[in-house]
């Protein structure tokens, strides 16, 4: 395993941990099988797991602008 | 995030469930064969979403019994005939469904309904010239006990029980049936009258002669919980990078002595977390 595929799993660990769509039992069957997922399954679930992120992120930037807008 | 964005996410997800567990069912250790199955079982039930309060389903659907025995795609020839690997399950009205490969390379699905249990390996079945043939396996091959009404074939393809007629997903409980001592000679073996869903469990009874139809149909838990009747605990093991699969940590052997407590938790979905067998 290459060293960017080591800090990739490290990185999906971290963002399965944080996933608020994620319950309780998939962030554990996840983070069971993950030691055991190809380098492509692994940069797929982080672009997922991005991807939650990312609309989280607009979300939270959209409730923002709505806040100013009313004050 | 959405409603609509949140499915999506999720049902990506499944798809990549599906992916990896379409490369991880033939891994050489049990406990990755098996995380990556609940892993896809517990992503369906994800996308599924969960039924309303108004409508939730009965705690223990109790399946109806068989009308009439079941016996179908067997071999035809007496004879041993090997058995495929992770191919055995049993639903809930007390039908088994497993495949077979004979010498010749021939090969079948059978689905019986009076089948005796035999321990031993090599795992085979023995198909006698008359009256009920004999499955032979080893101690720590679990019998997947699913939903009847969804059949072996979505367990394969999903890794779970599919959806039950209370609408809910049952997940596959691992069952163990010499795993609570007794025979381990040919008999008619029956898990307990009630499992949880995706519960491990070991025994149950067994007997010389066939129980009646009625008596072989077991009613399926949705609420994975210890209090459950007639269930085993689930039990918890972790994998090669230490990452907690299930509840709790600690690698155990399949046919130990099953603890006395789960470590069960609901999540968010309305699926429990799920025992494991260590492997």
């Amino acid at each position: 395993m290459t060293v960017a595929a080591t800090l990739d799993r490290n990185e999906v660990k971290a963002k399965v941990r944080s996933s608020r769509v994620l319950t309780a039992d998939l962030k554990r069957y996840w983070l069971g099988v993950l030691p055991h997922l190809t380098d492509q399954d692994c940069a797929r679930l982080l672009e997922v797991l991005d991807e939650e992120g990312a609309a989280s992120g607009l979300r939270q930037l959209s409730v923002r602008l709505r806040g100013k807008a009313g004050a | 995030m959405g409603d609509a964005a949140r499915d999506r996410l999720l049902h990506d997800l499944l798809d990549l469930a599906y992916d990896v567990s379409a490369r991880l069912r033939h891994h050489r250790a049990r406990i990755v064969r098996v995380s990556a199955a609940l892993l896809l079982a517990a992503s369906l039930a994800a996308c599924t979403g969960a039924p309303s309060a108004s409508e939730a389903p009965p705690r223990v659907s109790q399946t109806a019994p068989l009308a009439r025995e079941v016996r179908t795609g067997l071999p035809s020839d007496p004879g041993r005939y090997a058995m495929v690997k992770d191919s055995l399950f049993r639903d809930a009205q007390g039908v088994y469904q497993f495949s077979w490969i004979s010498p010749a390379g021939a090969s079948g699905t059978a689905r019986i309904s009076s089948l005796k249990l035999a321990q031993a390996e090599p795992e085979e079945l023995d198909m006698p010239a008359t009256g009920d043939p004999t499955l032979y396996i080893a101690k720590e091959t679990p019998i997947r006990i699913i939903d009847a009404s969804a059949g072996a074939a979505s367990a394969t393809n999903s890794g779970g029980g599919g959806g039950g007629g209370g609408g809910f997903m049952f997940l596959p409980v691992f069952w163990f049936p010499f795993g609570g001592g007794g025979l381990l000679g040919p008999a008619y073996h029956q898990p307990p009258r009630t499992v949880a869903s995706g519960s491990t469990v070991q025994g149950g009874t067994q007997t010389s002669t066939p129980k009646s139809l009625a008596e072989r149909s077991i009613g399926l838990d949705n609420a994975v919980s210890g209090r459950a009747g007639g269930t085993g605990a689930g039990v918890a093991a972790t994998n090669k990078s230490g990452a907690t699969v299930g509840g709790k940590s600690g690698v155990v052997d399949a046919v130990g002595a099953a603890p006395k407590s789960g470590s069960f938790s609901a999540g968010k979905s309305g699926i429990g977390s799920v025992g494991l067998s260590g492997g």
